[in-house]
C-alpha cells in the first residue's frame, strides 16, 4: 500500500508522458490495489455502447451499399478516375499547345526577310569623296527616292 | 461495392468483398463512433463517410497494417472533424438562440453511451472504447490515435481514473440525499 502511495505521488509529481507510462506499465497495470482505483473492464463495457447486431444498423448498411454502388458506376463511366485530375491534365495540355503556337509564330516573324529598301542605307553602301566637273570641284546632290533601290547623283559646276 | 472483383482487393483486407467488409466491421465501427461522439445520428454519418473513404483510398492502404486499425483510424479522424464542426455550429447557434425561439430537440435515437463519458475528452473516449470493446492494447490504440505507445497508455489510464472518480462522486452524492 505504501508503494502504491509512492507511485501515485510520483505519477502526479512528474507530468511527463514517458514517465507516467513507465509507472503505469511497471506498477499500476499489475497492482490489484491500484486497479481498484480505476475503472475496470466490466464497468467500462457497461458504460459504453457495445458492437451492434446487423439488425440495429440496417438503414446505414443500405445507404452504404447505394453510395458505394454509385461510386463504382462513376468510376466505370469516367475511365480516368478523378475528374479534377483529368481537367488539370487537359488545361495543362491546352496551355502547352498555346505556348508552342505562339513561339512558332514569333520565330517565324523573327526570321522574315527585311525589305531591300530598309537594308540599303546610302551612307553605308554609297560614298563619294568629291566630284569634279571640267577639272574643278563640283557641287553634288544625292537623292534616293523613298521605297526605290536607285540612287540619283546630281552634279553641277561650282559657281 | 459488390461489383469489385476479388483480385482487386489488396492483401490484408478480408476477402469477403466490400459488402462483406461492411458486414464484418460496420457494427463495430458504428459502436465506436457512437461512443466517441455520444450521438447515433452523427455516428452513422461518420461511419458512412469513413467506409466511402476506405473504398476510395484502397490504394493507400498498407497491407502490413491491420485493416481494422486502419478503418478505426479513419473513423476516429472523421469523428474529430464532426466534433469540430459541431463545436463551430454550437458557437454560432448560441449567438442566435436568444433571437429566435427554438423547439426542444427530441435527442438522439438508439443506444447511447453513459452520460458520464461526456466528462472526458474524445481522445480518452476513443482509448476507452478501443480497450473495452475491441480489446486493443496500448500499442494498437496508439496506432489509431497516431501517438506513441506511452501516450496511449497514459490516455487510457487517465480516462479510467477520471470515470471512476466521477462514478464515486455520483454515488456519494446519491447516498447523501
Amino acid at each position: 500500500m505504501l508503494r502504491c502511495k509512492t507511485v501515485e505521488f510520483l505519477f502526479d509529481a512528474l507530468p511527463i508522458g514517458v514517465w507516467r507510462a513507465f509507472l503505469t506499465r511497471r506498477h499500476i497495470d499489475a497492482c490489484p490495489a491500484c486497479q481498484k482505483k480505476i475503472l475496470s473492464l466490466e464497468e467500462a463495457r457497461s458504460l459504453l455502447v457495445g458492437p451492434m447486431d446487423p439488425d440495429e444498423w440496417t438503414g446505414l448498411k443500405l445507404r452504404l451499399r447505394s453510395r458505394t454502388a454509385n461510386n463504382t458506376a462513376d468510376r466505370a463511366t469516367a475511365g480516368y478516375g478523378n475528374p479534377a485530375k483529368l481537367w488539370r491534365w487537359a488545361s495543362s495540355a491546352a496551355m502547352l499547345l498555346v505556348l508552342a503556337v505562339a513561339g512558332f509564330w514569333l520565330l517565324q516573324q523573327a526570321g522574315k526577310e527585311v525589305p531591300v529598301a530598309d537594308r540599303i542605307r546610302p551612307p553605308e553602301r554609297f560614298e563619294l569623296d568629291y566630284i569634279r566637273v571640267g577639272g574643278q570641284p563640283a557641287g553634288a546632290y544625292i537623292y534616293q527616292p523613298q521605297g526605290a533601290d536607285i540612287i540619283i547623283v546630281w552634279a553641277e559646276k561650282a559657281p | 461495392m459488390g461489383g469489385r472483383k476479388r483480385e482487386e482487393i489488396p492483401s490484408g483486407i478480408p476477402e469477403a468483398g466490400f459488402d462483406g467488409v461492411v458486414d464484418i466491421y460496420g457494427g463495430q465501427a458504428l459502436a465506436f463512433a457512437v461512443n466517441v461522439l455520444g450521438n447515433r445520428e452523427d455516428a452513422e454519418d461518420v461511419v458512412q463517410e469513413s467506409f466511402i473513404q476506405v473504398f476510395r483510398n484502397l490504394g493507400s492502404y498498407d497491407p502490413g497494417r491491420s485493416f481494422k486499425t486502419w478503418l478505426f483510424t479513419i473513423v476516429y479522424r472523421r469523428c474529430l472533424d464532426m466534433l469540430k464542426k459541431k463545436r463551430r455550429f454550437r458557437v454560432a447557434f448560441e449567438k442566435v438562440k436568444h433571437e429566435f425561439p427554438v423547439s426542444s430537440n427530441p435527442g438522439p435515437v438508439g443506444a447511447v453511451p453513459a452520460d458520464v463519458l461526456k466528462a472526458i475528452s474524445a481522445r480518452e473516449r476513443t482509448a476507452l472504447s478501443l480497450w473495452a470493446n475491441e480489446g486493443y492494447s496500448a500499442r494498437e490504440i496508439s496506432g489509431v490515435l497516431s501517438c506513441s505507445e506511452s501516450t496511449a497508455r497514459v490516455t487510457l489510464f487517465n480516462a479510467r481514473k477520471k470515470i471512476r472518480a466521477l462514478l464515486e462522486n455520483r454515488h456519494a452524492s446519491l447516498q447523501n440525499r
